[in-house]
Protein backbone atom coordinates (compact mmCIF):
# COMPACT_ATOMS: atom_id res chain seq x y z
CA UNK A 1 0.00 0.00 0.00
CA UNK A 2 1.38 3.44 -0.94
CA UNK A 3 1.70 5.87 1.90
CA UNK A 4 0.92 9.52 1.35
CA UNK A 5 2.68 10.36 4.61
CA UNK A 6 5.21 8.49 6.72
CA UNK A 7 6.49 9.85 10.01
CA UNK A 8 9.34 7.86 11.55
CA UNK A 9 10.73 8.24 15.07
CA UNK A 10 10.20 11.97 15.01
CA UNK A 11 11.63 13.85 17.99
CA UNK A 12 11.45 17.50 18.91
CA UNK A 13 12.58 18.94 22.22
CA UNK A 14 11.38 22.34 23.42
CA UNK A 15 12.74 21.94 26.93
CA UNK A 16 9.39 22.08 28.70
CA UNK A 17 7.74 19.85 26.10
CA UNK A 18 8.99 17.18 23.77
CA UNK A 19 7.76 14.91 21.03
CA UNK A 20 9.16 11.45 21.56
CA UNK A 21 9.64 8.97 18.71
CA UNK A 22 6.47 9.87 16.89
CA UNK A 23 5.78 7.29 14.18
CA UNK A 24 2.72 6.79 12.02
CA UNK A 25 1.80 6.45 8.37
CA UNK A 26 -1.20 7.52 6.33
CA UNK A 27 -2.02 5.30 3.35
CA UNK A 28 -2.96 7.12 0.15
CA UNK A 29 -6.69 7.58 -0.34
CA UNK A 30 -7.69 7.58 3.32
CA UNK A 31 -8.58 9.99 6.09
CA UNK A 32 -6.56 9.85 9.28
CA UNK A 33 -7.76 11.53 12.43
CA UNK A 34 -4.90 12.97 14.45
CA UNK A 35 -6.29 13.17 17.94
CA UNK A 36 -5.06 14.49 21.23
CA UNK A 37 -5.95 16.97 23.88
CA UNK A 38 -4.75 20.57 23.62
CA UNK A 39 -0.98 20.73 24.04
CA UNK A 40 -0.44 17.06 23.26
CA UNK A 41 1.81 17.78 20.25
CA UNK A 42 -0.54 17.73 17.26
CA UNK A 43 0.34 21.18 15.94
CA UNK A 44 4.06 20.64 16.61
CA UNK A 45 3.93 17.43 14.57
CA UNK A 46 2.16 19.24 11.72
CA UNK A 47 4.69 22.08 11.85
CA UNK A 48 7.45 19.47 11.58
CA UNK A 49 5.71 17.81 8.65
CA UNK A 50 5.58 21.20 6.90
CA UNK A 51 9.22 21.91 7.86
CA UNK A 52 8.13 25.07 9.67
CA UNK A 53 10.26 24.04 12.60
CA UNK A 54 13.46 21.99 12.83
CA UNK A 55 13.31 18.44 14.16
CA UNK A 56 15.83 16.92 16.54
CA UNK A 57 15.61 13.42 15.14
CA UNK A 58 13.63 11.14 12.88
CA UNK A 59 12.43 11.57 9.33
CA UNK A 60 9.29 12.40 7.41
CA UNK A 61 8.46 11.20 3.93
CA UNK A 62 5.60 12.63 1.91
CA UNK A 63 4.67 10.92 -1.38
CA UNK A 64 7.90 8.94 -0.81
CA UNK A 65 10.07 12.09 -0.70
CA UNK A 66 11.98 13.61 2.19
CA UNK A 67 10.03 16.59 3.53
CA UNK A 68 13.13 18.78 3.85
CA UNK A 69 15.16 17.82 0.78
CA UNK A 70 12.16 17.99 -1.55
CA UNK A 71 10.19 20.61 0.37
CA UNK A 72 9.01 22.77 -2.51
CA UNK A 73 8.12 19.83 -4.73
CA UNK A 74 6.15 18.25 -1.89
CA UNK A 75 4.34 21.46 -1.02
CA UNK A 76 3.01 21.67 -4.58
CA UNK A 77 1.01 18.57 -3.69
CA UNK A 78 -0.02 19.52 -0.17
CA UNK A 79 -2.95 21.63 0.91
CA UNK A 80 -3.12 22.95 4.44
CA UNK A 81 -5.95 24.42 6.47
CA UNK A 82 -4.88 25.79 9.80
CA UNK A 83 -6.86 26.67 12.90
CA UNK A 84 -6.87 30.35 12.05
CA UNK A 85 -6.84 32.41 8.87
CA UNK A 86 -3.41 32.80 7.36
CA UNK A 87 -4.10 35.67 4.96
CA UNK A 88 -3.75 39.43 5.35
CA UNK A 89 -6.95 40.64 6.99
CA UNK A 90 -7.24 43.60 4.63
CA UNK A 91 -7.23 41.39 1.55
CA UNK A 92 -10.48 40.94 -0.25
CA UNK A 93 -11.43 37.38 -1.09
CA UNK A 94 -10.45 37.77 -4.76
CA UNK A 95 -7.05 39.20 -3.73
CA UNK A 96 -6.27 36.04 -1.81
CA UNK A 97 -6.27 34.15 -5.09
CA UNK A 98 -4.09 36.79 -6.77
CA UNK A 99 -1.54 36.56 -3.97
CA UNK A 100 -1.17 32.78 -3.83
CA UNK A 101 -2.09 31.30 -7.20
CA UNK A 102 1.32 31.99 -8.78
CA UNK A 103 2.99 29.60 -6.38
CA UNK A 104 1.06 26.54 -7.57
CA UNK A 105 1.70 24.89 -10.94
CA UNK A 106 -1.74 23.28 -10.94
CA UNK A 107 -3.78 26.23 -9.69
CA UNK A 108 -7.28 26.08 -11.14
CA UNK A 109 -9.01 29.48 -11.06
CA UNK A 110 -12.30 28.06 -12.36
CA UNK A 111 -12.35 25.52 -9.56
CA UNK A 112 -11.49 28.20 -6.99
CA UNK A 113 -14.42 30.35 -8.12
CA UNK A 114 -16.68 27.28 -8.13
CA UNK A 115 -15.76 26.72 -4.49
CA UNK A 116 -16.36 30.40 -3.69
CA UNK A 117 -19.82 30.12 -5.24
CA UNK A 118 -20.72 26.88 -3.56
CA UNK A 119 -19.48 28.18 -0.20
CA UNK A 120 -21.34 31.50 -0.73
CA UNK A 121 -18.15 33.50 -0.24
CA UNK A 122 -18.50 37.09 -1.52
CA UNK A 123 -15.39 37.90 -3.57
CA UNK A 124 -15.37 41.59 -2.64
CA UNK A 125 -15.60 41.08 1.08
CA UNK A 126 -12.50 41.64 3.19
CA UNK A 127 -11.04 38.65 5.00
CA UNK A 128 -11.43 40.41 8.36
CA UNK A 129 -15.17 40.80 7.77
CA UNK A 130 -15.74 37.08 7.20
CA UNK A 131 -17.22 34.92 9.96
CA UNK A 132 -15.14 32.13 11.51
CA UNK A 133 -16.93 29.57 9.36
CA UNK A 134 -16.46 31.61 6.18
CA UNK A 135 -12.76 32.07 6.90
CA UNK A 136 -12.41 28.32 7.23
CA UNK A 137 -14.26 27.84 3.93
CA UNK A 138 -11.96 30.38 2.23
CA UNK A 139 -8.92 28.46 3.45
CA UNK A 140 -10.51 25.25 2.18
CA UNK A 141 -11.25 26.83 -1.21
CA UNK A 142 -7.59 27.86 -1.54
CA UNK A 143 -6.40 24.48 -0.27
CA UNK A 144 -8.53 22.50 -2.70
CA UNK A 145 -7.88 24.53 -5.85
CA UNK A 146 -4.42 23.28 -6.76
CA UNK A 147 -5.01 19.54 -7.10
CA UNK A 148 -3.29 18.64 -3.83
CA UNK A 149 -2.99 14.95 -3.03
CA UNK A 150 -2.60 15.41 0.69
CA UNK A 151 -4.81 17.70 2.71
CA UNK A 152 -3.59 18.59 6.19
CA UNK A 153 -6.12 20.11 8.55
CA UNK A 154 -5.03 21.48 11.91
CA UNK A 155 -8.01 21.96 14.22
CA UNK A 156 -10.18 23.39 11.43
CA UNK A 157 -13.40 22.80 13.36
CA UNK A 158 -12.42 24.49 16.62
CA UNK A 159 -14.70 27.46 17.17
CA UNK A 160 -17.15 26.36 14.49
CA UNK A 161 -20.80 25.72 15.21
CA UNK A 162 -22.17 22.19 14.59
CA UNK A 163 -23.71 23.15 11.23
CA UNK A 164 -20.45 24.57 9.89
CA UNK A 165 -18.61 21.49 11.20
CA UNK A 166 -21.03 19.20 9.44
CA UNK A 167 -20.59 21.18 6.21
CA UNK A 168 -16.83 20.78 6.49
CA UNK A 169 -17.14 17.03 6.90
CA UNK A 170 -19.35 16.86 3.79
CA UNK A 171 -16.81 18.89 1.81
CA UNK A 172 -14.01 16.56 2.95
CA UNK A 173 -15.97 13.42 2.08
CA UNK A 174 -16.55 14.77 -1.41
CA UNK A 175 -12.92 15.85 -1.74
CA UNK A 176 -11.52 12.37 -1.16
CA UNK A 177 -14.21 10.60 -3.17
CA UNK A 178 -11.85 9.92 -6.12
CA UNK A 179 -9.73 7.69 -3.89
CA UNK A 180 -6.50 9.49 -4.85
CA UNK A 181 -6.40 12.02 -2.06
CA UNK A 182 -5.53 11.64 1.59
CA UNK A 183 -6.41 13.73 4.60
CA UNK A 184 -4.63 14.20 7.91
CA UNK A 185 -7.25 15.75 10.17
CA UNK A 186 -5.96 17.03 13.49
CA UNK A 187 -8.67 17.74 16.04
CA UNK A 188 -9.71 17.35 19.62
CA UNK A 189 -13.39 17.21 18.61
CA UNK A 190 -13.51 13.47 18.12
CA UNK A 191 -17.16 13.23 17.11
CA UNK A 192 -16.09 14.65 13.73
CA UNK A 193 -13.72 11.76 13.23
CA UNK A 194 -16.18 9.03 14.20
CA UNK A 195 -18.06 10.01 11.04
CA UNK A 196 -15.31 10.16 8.45
CA UNK A 197 -11.92 8.84 9.62
CA UNK A 198 -10.50 5.52 8.41
CA UNK A 199 -7.39 5.69 10.58
CA UNK A 200 -6.72 7.24 13.95
CA UNK A 201 -3.46 8.36 15.48
CA UNK A 202 -3.81 9.24 19.12
CA UNK A 203 -1.13 11.41 20.68
CA UNK A 204 -0.81 12.18 24.35
CA UNK A 205 1.77 14.41 25.96
CA UNK A 206 4.18 14.06 23.05
CA UNK A 207 3.88 10.28 22.79
CA UNK A 208 1.90 8.17 20.36
CA UNK A 209 -0.69 6.19 22.29
CA UNK A 210 -2.26 4.46 19.30
CA UNK A 211 -2.03 4.49 15.55
CA UNK A 212 -4.05 2.24 13.28
CA UNK A 213 -7.52 1.84 11.88
CA UNK A 214 -10.41 3.50 13.66
CA UNK A 215 -12.25 0.19 13.95
CA UNK A 216 -9.25 -1.49 15.58
CA UNK A 217 -8.98 1.36 18.06
CA UNK A 218 -12.61 1.09 19.07
CA UNK A 219 -12.26 -2.69 19.41
CA UNK A 220 -9.01 -2.43 21.36
CA UNK A 221 -10.31 -0.61 24.40
CA UNK A 222 -13.36 -0.93 26.59
CA UNK A 223 -14.77 1.27 29.29
CA UNK A 224 -15.34 -0.68 32.50
CA UNK A 225 -17.34 0.21 35.60
CA UNK A 226 -17.47 -1.67 38.86
CA UNK A 227 -17.45 -1.62 42.64
CA UNK A 228 -14.37 -0.63 44.59
CA UNK A 229 -13.88 -4.19 45.82
CA UNK A 230 -13.46 -5.32 42.23
CA UNK A 231 -10.56 -2.93 41.61
CA UNK A 232 -7.82 -5.49 42.26
CA UNK A 233 -4.10 -4.72 42.22
CA UNK A 234 -3.77 -6.53 38.90
CA UNK A 235 -6.59 -4.46 37.43
CA UNK A 236 -5.13 -1.22 38.79
CA UNK A 237 -1.95 -1.98 36.87
CA UNK A 238 -3.80 -2.49 33.62
CA UNK A 239 -6.56 0.07 33.86
CA UNK A 240 -6.04 3.42 32.14
CA UNK A 241 -7.28 6.68 33.64
CA UNK A 242 -9.11 5.09 36.55
CA UNK A 243 -11.55 7.31 38.42
CA UNK A 244 -12.79 6.19 41.81
CA UNK A 245 -15.77 7.50 43.69
CA UNK A 246 -17.67 6.43 46.80
CA UNK A 247 -19.54 3.58 45.15
CA UNK A 248 -17.10 2.33 42.56
CA UNK A 249 -14.70 3.07 39.72
CA UNK A 250 -14.56 3.63 35.98
CA UNK A 251 -11.64 3.32 33.61
CA UNK A 252 -10.39 2.08 30.28
CA UNK A 253 -8.84 -1.35 29.71
CA UNK A 254 -7.21 -2.97 26.69
CA UNK A 255 -9.39 -5.60 25.02
CA UNK A 256 -6.91 -8.31 26.05
CA UNK A 257 -7.86 -7.72 29.69
CA UNK A 258 -11.61 -7.93 29.24
CA UNK A 259 -11.80 -11.74 29.45
CA UNK A 260 -10.00 -11.69 32.78
CA UNK A 261 -12.50 -9.34 34.39
CA UNK A 262 -15.05 -10.30 37.00
CA UNK A 263 -18.49 -10.88 35.51
CA UNK A 264 -20.02 -8.23 37.73
CA UNK A 265 -17.92 -5.50 36.09
CA UNK A 266 -19.86 -3.59 33.45
CA UNK A 267 -18.07 -3.52 30.09
CA UNK A 268 -19.02 -0.90 27.49
CA UNK A 269 -17.79 -0.18 23.99
CA UNK A 270 -15.64 2.93 24.05
CA UNK A 271 -15.77 6.02 21.87
CA UNK A 272 -12.72 7.93 20.67
CA UNK A 273 -13.73 10.72 23.00
CA UNK A 274 -13.76 8.39 26.00
CA UNK A 275 -10.41 6.91 25.07
CA UNK A 276 -8.99 10.41 24.80
CA UNK A 277 -10.43 11.41 28.17
CA UNK A 278 -9.15 8.33 29.98
CA UNK A 279 -5.64 8.48 28.56
CA UNK A 280 -5.42 12.15 29.44
CA UNK A 281 -6.25 11.23 33.04
CA UNK A 282 -3.44 8.73 33.14
CA UNK A 283 -0.34 10.12 34.80
CA UNK A 284 2.05 7.34 34.05
CA UNK A 285 3.77 7.08 30.71
CA UNK A 286 1.64 4.99 28.42
CA UNK A 287 2.66 1.90 26.65
CA UNK A 288 2.23 2.17 22.93
CA UNK A 289 -0.85 0.28 21.76
CA UNK A 290 -0.12 -0.55 18.17
CA UNK B 1 13.37 32.62 -10.50
CA UNK B 2 9.60 32.36 -10.92
CA UNK B 3 9.24 31.82 -7.19
CA UNK B 4 11.24 35.00 -6.50
CA UNK B 5 8.85 36.89 -8.78
CA UNK B 6 5.90 35.29 -6.99
CA UNK B 7 7.45 36.28 -3.68
CA UNK B 8 7.77 39.89 -4.92
CA UNK B 9 4.10 39.80 -5.97
CA UNK B 10 3.12 38.46 -2.57
CA UNK B 11 5.06 41.27 -0.87
CA UNK B 12 3.26 43.75 -3.11
CA UNK B 13 -0.13 42.38 -2.07
CA UNK B 14 0.90 42.40 1.58
CA UNK B 15 1.84 46.10 1.37
CA UNK B 16 -0.86 47.10 -1.09
CA UNK B 17 -3.31 48.53 1.40
CA UNK B 18 -0.54 50.69 2.91
CA UNK B 19 0.48 52.37 -0.34
CA UNK B 20 -2.07 55.14 0.16
CA UNK B 21 0.07 56.33 3.08
CA UNK B 22 2.57 57.51 0.46
CA UNK B 23 0.19 60.40 -0.26
CA UNK B 24 0.74 61.62 3.30
CA UNK B 25 4.49 61.54 2.68
CA UNK B 26 4.08 63.54 -0.51
CA UNK B 27 2.22 66.24 1.41
CA UNK B 28 4.68 66.08 4.30
CA UNK B 29 7.66 66.31 1.97
CA UNK B 30 6.07 69.19 0.07
CA UNK B 31 5.35 70.99 3.34
CA UNK B 32 8.92 70.57 4.55
CA UNK B 33 10.21 71.61 1.13
CA UNK B 34 8.14 74.79 1.26
CA UNK B 35 9.06 75.65 4.86
CA UNK B 36 12.77 74.93 4.73
CA UNK B 37 15.45 77.09 3.19
CA UNK B 38 16.96 73.97 1.72
CA UNK B 39 14.27 72.13 -0.35
CA UNK B 40 16.48 69.18 -1.41
CA UNK B 41 16.08 67.79 2.12
CA UNK B 42 12.81 66.46 0.66
CA UNK B 43 14.97 63.65 -0.71
CA UNK B 44 16.19 62.75 2.78
CA UNK B 45 12.65 62.82 4.16
CA UNK B 46 11.40 60.51 1.44
CA UNK B 47 14.34 58.11 1.65
CA UNK B 48 14.03 57.72 5.44
CA UNK B 49 10.26 57.38 5.20
CA UNK B 50 10.55 54.83 2.37
CA UNK B 51 12.96 52.71 4.38
CA UNK B 52 10.58 52.65 7.33
CA UNK B 53 7.62 52.04 5.03
CA UNK B 54 9.32 48.93 3.66
CA UNK B 55 9.89 47.77 7.21
CA UNK B 56 6.13 47.80 7.73
CA UNK B 57 5.89 44.66 5.62
CA UNK B 58 7.36 42.80 8.61
CA UNK B 59 4.80 44.44 10.87
CA UNK B 60 1.92 43.27 8.64
CA UNK B 61 3.54 39.82 8.48
CA UNK B 62 3.58 39.62 12.25
CA UNK B 63 0.14 41.14 12.84
CA UNK B 64 -1.53 38.76 10.38
CA UNK B 65 0.53 35.72 11.44
CA UNK B 66 1.74 35.25 7.88
CA UNK B 67 4.36 32.80 9.11
CA UNK B 68 1.59 30.24 8.63
CA UNK B 69 1.06 31.25 5.00
CA UNK B 70 4.80 31.24 4.28
CA UNK B 71 5.11 27.85 5.98
CA UNK B 72 2.48 26.35 3.71
CA UNK B 73 3.47 27.83 0.34
CA UNK B 74 5.97 26.03 -1.92
CA UNK B 75 8.49 28.81 -1.41
CA UNK B 76 12.07 28.61 -0.17
CA UNK B 77 13.28 30.88 2.60
CA UNK B 78 16.09 32.21 0.42
CA UNK B 79 13.55 33.13 -2.24
CA UNK B 80 11.53 35.04 0.36
CA UNK B 81 14.58 37.07 1.38
CA UNK B 82 15.82 37.79 -2.15
CA UNK B 83 12.29 38.67 -3.27
CA UNK B 84 11.89 41.12 -0.40
CA UNK B 85 15.18 42.90 -1.12
CA UNK B 86 14.35 43.16 -4.83
CA UNK B 87 10.87 44.47 -4.06
CA UNK B 88 12.36 46.98 -1.65
CA UNK B 89 14.86 48.09 -4.26
CA UNK B 90 12.07 48.56 -6.80
CA UNK B 91 10.00 50.63 -4.35
CA UNK B 92 13.17 52.56 -3.44
CA UNK B 93 13.76 53.46 -7.10
CA UNK B 94 10.15 54.64 -7.50
CA UNK B 95 10.39 56.68 -4.31
CA UNK B 96 13.68 58.13 -5.58
CA UNK B 97 11.99 59.26 -8.78
CA UNK B 98 9.16 60.73 -6.71
CA UNK B 99 11.72 62.55 -4.52
CA UNK B 100 13.46 64.04 -7.58
CA UNK B 101 10.18 65.22 -9.09
CA UNK B 102 8.93 66.75 -5.82
CA UNK B 103 12.24 68.51 -5.21
CA UNK B 104 12.30 69.95 -8.73
CA UNK B 105 8.68 71.14 -8.35
CA UNK B 106 9.42 72.89 -5.05
CA UNK B 107 12.65 74.42 -6.41
CA UNK B 108 10.78 75.68 -9.47
CA UNK B 109 7.89 77.26 -7.58
CA UNK B 110 10.15 78.79 -4.94
CA UNK B 111 12.47 79.99 -7.66
CA UNK B 112 15.54 78.55 -5.94
CA UNK B 113 18.58 77.58 -7.91
CA UNK B 114 21.00 74.96 -6.69
CA UNK B 115 24.04 73.64 -8.45
CA UNK B 116 24.02 70.27 -10.19
CA UNK B 117 26.72 69.12 -7.81
CA UNK B 118 24.59 69.94 -4.77
CA UNK B 119 21.51 68.28 -6.27
CA UNK B 120 23.43 65.14 -7.17
CA UNK B 121 25.04 65.09 -3.73
CA UNK B 122 21.69 65.26 -2.00
CA UNK B 123 20.23 62.57 -4.24
CA UNK B 124 23.23 60.30 -3.96
CA UNK B 125 23.40 60.60 -0.18
CA UNK B 126 19.66 60.02 0.15
CA UNK B 127 20.00 56.81 -1.91
CA UNK B 128 22.85 55.77 0.36
CA UNK B 129 20.78 56.64 3.42
CA UNK B 130 17.89 54.50 2.18
CA UNK B 131 20.20 51.57 1.49
CA UNK B 132 21.94 51.87 4.87
CA UNK B 133 18.59 51.92 6.68
CA UNK B 134 17.36 48.84 4.81
CA UNK B 135 20.69 47.04 5.12
CA UNK B 136 20.78 47.44 8.88
CA UNK B 137 17.07 46.99 9.62
CA UNK B 138 16.10 44.03 7.44
CA UNK B 139 18.45 41.44 9.01
CA UNK B 140 17.08 42.53 12.41
CA UNK B 141 13.50 42.14 11.18
CA UNK B 142 14.29 38.72 9.69
CA UNK B 143 15.82 37.68 13.00
CA UNK B 144 13.36 39.12 15.52
CA UNK B 145 9.66 39.90 15.66
CA UNK B 146 8.99 43.38 14.29
CA UNK B 147 7.10 44.56 17.37
CA UNK B 148 10.06 43.72 19.62
CA UNK B 149 12.74 45.33 17.50
CA UNK B 150 11.03 48.25 15.76
CA UNK B 151 12.49 51.02 17.97
CA UNK B 152 15.90 49.39 18.27
CA UNK B 153 16.05 48.87 14.50
CA UNK B 154 15.85 52.62 13.86
CA UNK B 155 18.85 53.36 16.06
CA UNK B 156 21.77 51.63 14.26
CA UNK B 157 21.41 53.45 10.91
CA UNK B 158 20.84 56.79 12.68
CA UNK B 159 23.88 56.24 14.90
CA UNK B 160 25.96 55.15 11.90
CA UNK B 161 24.93 58.24 9.99
CA UNK B 162 25.68 60.59 12.89
CA UNK B 163 29.09 58.98 13.43
CA UNK B 164 29.79 59.31 9.70
CA UNK B 165 28.85 63.01 9.61
CA UNK B 166 30.85 63.73 12.80
CA UNK B 167 33.92 61.95 11.48
CA UNK B 168 33.60 63.82 8.23
CA UNK B 169 33.36 67.22 9.94
CA UNK B 170 36.22 66.56 12.36
CA UNK B 171 38.50 65.29 9.64
CA UNK B 172 37.55 67.67 6.87
CA UNK B 173 41.17 68.04 5.80
CA UNK B 174 41.49 64.33 5.41
CA UNK B 175 38.46 64.27 3.16
CA UNK B 176 39.31 67.40 1.15
CA UNK B 177 41.19 65.53 -1.65
CA UNK B 178 38.18 63.24 -1.95
CA UNK B 179 35.82 66.24 -2.16
CA UNK B 180 38.04 67.82 -4.79
CA UNK B 181 37.96 64.59 -6.75
CA UNK B 182 34.17 64.50 -6.68
CA UNK B 183 33.92 68.18 -7.72
CA UNK B 184 36.04 67.33 -10.73
CA UNK B 185 34.20 64.05 -11.38
CA UNK B 186 30.59 64.75 -10.53
CA UNK B 187 29.35 61.54 -12.10
CA UNK B 188 31.29 59.64 -9.48
CA UNK B 189 28.93 60.99 -6.80
CA UNK B 190 26.14 59.04 -8.46
CA UNK B 191 28.28 55.98 -8.60
CA UNK B 192 29.40 56.15 -5.00
CA UNK B 193 25.82 56.52 -3.74
CA UNK B 194 24.40 53.77 -5.89
CA UNK B 195 27.36 51.37 -5.75
CA UNK B 196 27.96 51.71 -2.02
CA UNK B 197 24.21 51.38 -1.43
CA UNK B 198 23.96 48.25 -3.57
CA UNK B 199 27.02 46.72 -1.90
CA UNK B 200 25.44 47.32 1.52
CA UNK B 201 22.19 45.76 0.29
CA UNK B 202 23.97 42.71 -1.13
CA UNK B 203 25.80 42.00 2.14
CA UNK B 204 22.63 42.62 4.08
CA UNK B 205 20.69 40.24 1.81
CA UNK B 206 23.29 37.50 2.32
CA UNK B 207 23.14 38.01 6.08
CA UNK B 208 19.32 37.92 6.04
CA UNK B 209 19.38 34.67 4.03
CA UNK B 210 21.54 33.04 6.70
CA UNK B 211 19.41 34.44 9.52
CA UNK B 212 16.04 33.56 8.00
CA UNK B 213 17.18 30.06 7.04
CA UNK B 214 17.53 29.24 10.71
CA UNK B 215 14.36 30.98 11.85
CA UNK B 216 11.38 28.82 12.71
CA UNK B 217 8.14 29.86 11.04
Amino acid sequence: MNNALEVNKLCKDYGDFSLNNISFSLPAGYIMGFVGQNGSGKTTTIRLILNMTARNDGNIRIFGMDNILEEQKIKQGIAVVLDDISFVENWKVYEVEKAVKGFYNNWDSTLFHQYLNSFNLPINKKVKDLSRGMKMKLMLAVAMSHDAKLLILDEPTSGLDPIARDELLEILSEYISDGQRSVLFSTHITSDLEKIADYITLIDNGNIFYTGTKDDLLESFYVIKGGLDELTNHLQEKIIGVTTHKTGFTGLVPASEVKKLSKSIIIEISTIDEILVYISKEDKKHEQHY
Amino acid sequence: MSNIINSIKLDYYILKSNFKIILIVVFLAMFIGIMTSNPPVIMYVISIYSANFMGSIFSIYEKNKLNKLYGVLPLGKQQVVIGRYLFTLAVGVLDGVMAIVLTLIVLYFRNINISNLAFISYLSSSILLFCVFISVQFPLYFKYEHSKITVVAILPPVVLFIIGITLFKKNAELFSPIIKYFIQNQNMIWLIGICAGLIFLCFSCLLSCVIYKNREL
